[in-house]
């Protein structure tokens, strides 16, 4: 039983440091921001000592959520968050894309009529 | 014929069939802008159809059958058009059949037509088994979302009044928008119009556009419908 918790435990210690490096690695490239340094590391700190003493947590927040058992709070409260989480990406996403496509959709328009000013003009000069 | 009549072509890679659906439209109506949007399109279809002097509106990447659609209709609102036609780039469509489209709309008798394949048993025939299929659902539940009654909701070939065509807010970038053209109009309490229309699917045809995947394309389309029914996309 011990052993299984550890095994869990080891996991959730090897994501923490691998949001870490990826997140530092990330800013170092400068396609981080420091709000985003800050977000990450926060997350990856955070996952790292859930992982490392995730009884003392269960216990707390056993209490803070009112359910018997900790482990089950803390289950549950990973799994709620995590559908907030893909929520939260998911709108994101659908911004981004139409955003994306807005601009397309200016930059084709644009150039449209910058080559229809100039077949106007090209008409004009040969009358 | 005094309203100014626009064509909206939208083209990804459609180098083999780009020339030939223009040179039908033009021999049809010589005198009508035509917008073909090239939808990022890697083949020469840019060049072909720049060659035959129609504005070509490029968008640099691809992004949908949806989004080259509503880049197409703002751009023909832009230079001024009364009445907006859209046309398949695949031959799929004749352009005689677009004279009996915008008859209603020029008759004040509609705001937009959409020409319907599912009229004509006959020529219904010609339509791959599994595509009707999935038509006949999409236009069911298609109209079960829009309070409406057609019979072709995943048509190409419509028409639209200016006014209707700028109360279209397309935000679908991919294959659902010809529900959500639907949806808009009847949204909208436009009056729609079908006409029956001779649709050709030859080898070439059926292996692209909804035909690609069609069972991929039908669950994205429906759950789009869904998704805005519910409230979760506009």
């Amino acid at each position: 039983m011990e052993l299984q918790i550890l095994g869990i435990q080891l996991v959730g210690i090897a994501i923490a440091f691998l949001i870490a490096f990826e997140t530092r690695a990330l800013h170092k490239k400068g396609r981080f921001k420091r709000k985003d340094l800050i977000i990450w590391s926060t997350v990856s700190i955070m996952l790292f000592i859930v992982a490392l003493f995730p009884l003392t947590f269960a216990n707390f927040l056993s209490i803070f959520t009112d359910i018997g058992r900790g482990l089950d709070a803390l289950m549950l409260l990973g799994l709620l968050g995590s559908y907030a989480l893909i929520f939260h990406v998911y709108i994101r996403n659908q911004e981004t894309q139409r955003q994306i496509t807005d601009l397309v959709r200016k930059v084709a328009i644009r150039l449209d009529s910058v080559e229809t000013k100039k077949q106007i003009t090209k008409t004009v000069k040969k009358k | 014929m005094n309203e100014k009549l626009s064509f909206v072509i939208p083209a990804y890679n459609e180098e083999e069939s780009v020339v030939q659906t223009l040179k039908d439209v033009k021999r049809q109506f010589p005198k009508n802008d035509i917008f073909v949007v090239n939808d990022g399109s890697v083949d020469r279809t840019q060049e072909l159809a720049e060659a035959q002097g129609v504005h070509v509106l490029t968008h640099v990447i691809n992004r949908g059958l949806g989004a080259a659609l509503s880049t197409g209709i703002q751009a023909a609102v832009l230079h001024g058009a009364d009445l907006i036609v859209t046309f398949d780039a695949d031959l799929q469509h004749l352009g005689k059949d677009v004279y009996r489209l915008i008859k209603p709309i020029q008759e004040g008798k509609a705001d937009a037509a959409i020409g319907s394949r599912f009229m004509s048993k006959k020529d219904l025939e010609m339509m791959p088994r599994v595509k009707r299929f999935g038509n006949t659902l999409l236009t069911g539940m298609t109209n079960i979302m829009a309070d409406t009654t057609i019979t072709d909701s995943q048509s190409g070939l419509r028409a639209f009044s200016r006014e209707a065509a700028e109360k279209l807010m397309i935000l679908c970038d991919k294959y659902e928008v010809s529900s959500e053209i639907i949806h808009q109009l009847g949204h909208h309490n436009m009056r729609i119009i079908e006409i029956p229309i001779k649709a050709i699917y030859d080898d070439r045809s059926v292996k692209r556009g909804t035909n690609q995947m069609p069972w991929k394309n039908g669950f994205h389309i429906l759950w789009s419908m869904i998704l805005r029914t519910i409230g979760v996309k506009k």
